[in-house]
């Protein structure tokens, strides 16, 4: 068997096996709210704001939509009270971690988070999805986690510069809260969080310094064609219209889409 | 040696080594683990073998062994076949004991163990703290010498793989540890027999069994034990449950910080290969199966299945969702089967002896024995194991002795960092697996800690969170962040700073762990705050309303001062202080001056007319 019969806020759906809830859900056009999540990188089950509420054979408990794959029929409620308190909680915990910033403030205001426990001002929520991007996306791994616990962060190796940063931008593209700024300045870009600094290439056209050297050797290696490297020593504003970025699943230039 | 390539060739060996070391009429055992040799136990081996020597009789031999478990005697040695037992021993004591005991049979009186009353007890098997003991997995502890595989071999070592590989099925290999009712001994008490037989029906190969030895509960040393005194045991358990499975692949996963352990398992699995217990067809069989050893990342989380499986293949030791199982997706994502020293030592056991001896010992559904290691406020601290099923007065007041300097019991937590507290209304409740969790605890791997009045639950509760804290590995919010906000709490009641509803937002936090925790280190971490609250709710409340410690451990909630009308002006409260926050002149009543004070109770314990008081 194949498929199962499962069924998510009353709604009755046959669904492939090992489908995950919040693609069912998706599907059907029911929102969970996710941080840690995005839809290129092997989701982390580390916020745990997708949690939703299953049934299987009577028995309850609790599972995070974005990892757990269906397997047999169970009945699942993705926002109810039991739901709703566990998402308000997690909220109200980021908000004494980083304040009212990015999703998190967002979905804070959703939830209508009242925070007993502060509203604090750290620039990170540790969800993951930097170090991953970098990991499988980029394939460079130039940050990764470092402590354990309540002190652990998002660095380079040892808070040194990064020696395999090719300052992409794509960790900076996909942080929720904002938290890893990517600012060109004159002829370097400099990724402060994670101790990039990287030399710029200028713009064929304008010559103004826009794109790391790294990156374009990167773009060399992953693409292999020559040919078409000029495109990418042009700038977006000499451009007028970056059509790279629809090739490639994250902003390489650095730029917001 | 030569590899033994059969059946035959195994009993033909043992034989042999009857033959020899029948010989041996009396064996002096002195236990060579990491605490006894902290305590001495090496010097004592050495002087034994030089008098010895000089005794020249091929009947008496003294070999290093594991521990008898009785640390709070430590250096103490064993003489077979009486099993005289003496304790506390110094280098200097060697002479007697060879000229009475050895030489003429006589007992040394002052070198054995004594009962509260003074009465001599010179044999091992009289003294409490082992008569309540049932030793199945720590049988050989003692007995053989860990670093000599024919030591094993000839008290029956390797005879439940023969029997195994020579004519059982997997299958009924499977079906004899399922009737058997063994349970995990390595937290959660997964039925093991089932987890084998989920693991043998997964798709995939390879397929990998794994040892958990990273035992990193804070004061426990079960495992190192086993490890340390019989790490065949593991071994034979391991190669019996990889031709059930049918993997070909085992890892142990060691604690980084037992080197001991470590040595002794790299030399067992050195001989085991070299008599044919491992490596390419086994025994003849056609089986084959070896073990790699790899050190632990030295967290306590490593010791999480789904962490510990990252961290053999070379990531960073942390947790991952376990939706789908390890037995079918594990290490490199084929099939595993990970359980725990202990649980892999009962096997052989089981196997030789048959599923019901096992199961005839115990409860309903907690079968065998299980080793704790008794620690805190307790007479006769070591290892002990004991039958499921035997009551937590039995363990404490029986075996341990009761409480210390004969305080009063307060409470005992079991289940390392994140298992619970238990009142003395409990102190009847039978051992096992679900008793444990129905008063909200847990058996863990067999951490017991024992707390007499003295002790201040809140305090206690902010101590295993505090270190459970430091060992969180931070990657989900629920266990990362609630812990913290929940150590928050606790500090500030501790301080004197607690509201009434902080207790209710304990409660809340505790109860979102435990549904939105990534892995068991989250879902259990309330367990010490829960309990503590359960049962010692006037505490919490004396702390918050009152602002008073009744055990005098809070610091910001006691005060020492002098009773005038019982310091003589001695000098020795101020001599000490280490602040010198206390003055007076020699003969003239004595002042603690409170902004100075830091609590330390130097004085409180000092002062030789009690003069000094606490409230
Ligand atoms: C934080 C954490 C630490 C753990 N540490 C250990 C350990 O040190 N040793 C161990 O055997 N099991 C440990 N476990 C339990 C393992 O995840 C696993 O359940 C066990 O090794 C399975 O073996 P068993 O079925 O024989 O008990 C730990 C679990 C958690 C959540
Ligand atoms: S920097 Fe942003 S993306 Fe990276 S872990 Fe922190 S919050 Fe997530
Ligand atoms: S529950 Fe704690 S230890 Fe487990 S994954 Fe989450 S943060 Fe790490
Ligand atoms: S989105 Fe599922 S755990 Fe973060």
């Amino acid at each position: 068997m194949k498929s199962v019969e499962i069924i998510i806020d009353g709604i009755k759906k046959i669904v492939p096996k090992r489908i995950t809830i919040l693609k069912i859900a998706q599907d059907v056009g029911i929102e969970i709210p996710t941080l840690c999540y995005h839809s290129a990188i092997e989701p982390y089950g580390a916020c745990r704001l997708c949690i939703v509420e299953i049934e299987r054979n009577g028995r309850k408990r609790y599972v995070t939509a974005c990892n757990f794959p269906v397997e047999d029929e169970i009945k699942i409620e993705t926002n109810n009270e039991n739901v709703v308190k566990i998402r308000k909680l997690i909220l109200e915990l980021l908000i004494a971690k980083v304040g009212y910033k990015g999703k998190v403030k967002e979905y804070a205001e959703k939830y209508e988070v009242e925070p007993r426990f502060g509203i604090g001002n750290d620039d990170c929520i540790l969800c993951g999805l930097c170090v991953n991007v970098c990991k499988e996306i980029i394939g460079v791994s130039a940050i990764s986690f470092s402590q354990r616990g309540i002190e652990r962060k998002v660095s380079s190796p040892f808070e040194k510069e990064p020696t395999n940063c090719i300052g992409c931008g794509a960790c900076s593209f996909v942080c929720p809260v904002d938290a890893i700024k990517v600012e060109d300045i004159k002829n370097e870009r400099i990724i402060k969080k994670i101790n990039a600094k990287l030399e710029l290439e200028k713009c064929k056209i304008c010559q103004k310094p826009f794109i790391p050297k790294k990156l374009i050797e990167y773009i060399k290696n992953k693409l292999g064609a020559n040919v078409l490297l000029d495109i990418f020593l042009i700038c977006n504003e000499c451009k007028g219209k970056n059509y790279v970025d629809k090739l490639l699943p994250f902003s390489l230039t650095g730029g917001k889409k | 040696m030569k590899k033994i390539n059969s059946f035959e060739e195994l009993e033909k060996l043992r034989k042999k080594l009857k033959g020899i070391k029948d010989k041996e009429k009396i064996i002096i055992s002195v236990c060579m683990e990491t605490g006894c040799i902290a305590a001495g136990s090496e010097e004592i081996y050495r002087e034994l073998r030089k008098e010895i020597k000089k005794v020249k009789n091929k009947e008496i031999k003294v070999i290093k062994t594991g521990c008898h478990g009785f640390s709070e005697v430590d250096p103490a040695i064993v003489i077979y076949p009486e099993k005289i037992f003496y304790i506390r021993l110094s280098p200097n004591d060697v002479k007697e004991i060879i000229e009475k005991t050895i030489k003429k049979g006589e007992i040394v009186e002052r070198l054995t163990y004594k009962d509260e009353k003074g009465q001599i007890i010179p044999y091992l098997d009289q003294i409490p703290f082992y008569k309540k003991q049932k030793r199945l997995v720590l049988s050989l502890n003692g007995l053989i010498d860990p670093e000599n595989i024919e030591d094993y071999i000839y008290y029956g070592g390797y005879t439940a793989l023969s029997k195994v590989l020579s004519g059982m099925s997997p299958e009924e290999v499977i079906e004899e540890i399922k009737k058997s009712g063994l349970r995990g001994r390595g937290g959660g008490g997964f039925p093991t027999g089932k987890k084998w037989e989920y693991c043998r029906k997964a798709e995939g190969y390879p397929k990998y069994v794994i040892c958990n030895a990273d035992e990193g509960d804070p004061g426990a040393f079960m495992d190192r034990s086993v490890i340390e005194g019989n790490p065949h045991s593991v071994i034979e358990g391991m190669i019996i449950g990889a031709y059930a499975i049918g993997s070909n692949e085992g890892y142990v996963y060691i604690r980084h910080e037992y080197p001991l352990a470590l040595k002794r398992l790299k030399i067992a699995i050195e001989q085991a290969r070299e008599y044919g217990f491992l490596g390419e067809n086994i025994l003849g069989s056609g089986f084959s199966f070896d073990i790699d050893i790899v050190r632990g990342g030295g967290a306590f989380v490593c010791g999480e299945s789904t962490a510990l499986m990252a961290s053999i293949e070379g990531k960073v030791g942390e947790p991952r969702a376990k939706y789908i199982h390890t037995v079918e997706k594990g290490l490199y994502e084929k099939p595993t089967c990970l359980n725990n020293v202990e649980t892999w030592a009962n096997v052989p056991f089981i196997i030789n002896n048959g599923w019901e001896k096992f199961a005839e010992i115990g409860t309903d559904t907690s079968k065998g024995t299980k080793i704790f290691s008794l620690v805190g406020k307790v007479k006769n601290t070591g290892l002990v194991e004991v039958p499921m099923g035997i009551t937590l007065r039995e363990i404490i007041f029986d075996i341990g002795g009761g409480i210390k300097e004969n305080k009063k019991f307060k409470g005992v937590q079991t289940g390392g960092p994140s298992g619970g507290v238990i009142p003395e209304k409990y102190l009847d409740l039978p051992v096992d697996f679900d008793r444990l969790n129905e008063v909200g605890s847990m058996m863990g791997s067999g951490g017991m800690i024992v707390m007499d009045e003295d002790t201040c639950m809140v305090d206690v509760a902010r101590y295993f969170l505090n270190f459970l804290k430091e060992e969180s590995c931070g990657k989900c919010v629920p266990c990362r962040e609630g812990i913290n906000q929940m150590l928050e709490i606790l500090n500030r009641i501790t301080q004197g700073k607690g509201k009434k509803e902080d207790i209710e937002i304990l409660k809340e936090i505790s109860d979102f762990m435990q549904k939105a925790s990534l892995c068991a280190l989250g879902t259990t971490a309330p367990n010490p705050v829960l309990t503590t609250i359960t049962y010692f709710y006037d505490e919490y409340i004396n702390h918050i309303e009152q602002k008073k410690c009744s055990a005098g451990v809070c610091k910001d909630l006691i005060e020492y001062f002098v009773n005038t009308e019982k310091c003589t002006g001695c000098t020795l409260c101020a001599k000490n202080c280490p602040v010198n926050a206390i003055e007076g002149e020699r003969k003239k009543i004595h002042k603690i001056n409170k902004e100075k004070c830091i609590k330390c109770g130097i004085c409180f314990t000092i002062c030789k007319f009690n003069a000094i008081e606490r409230k």
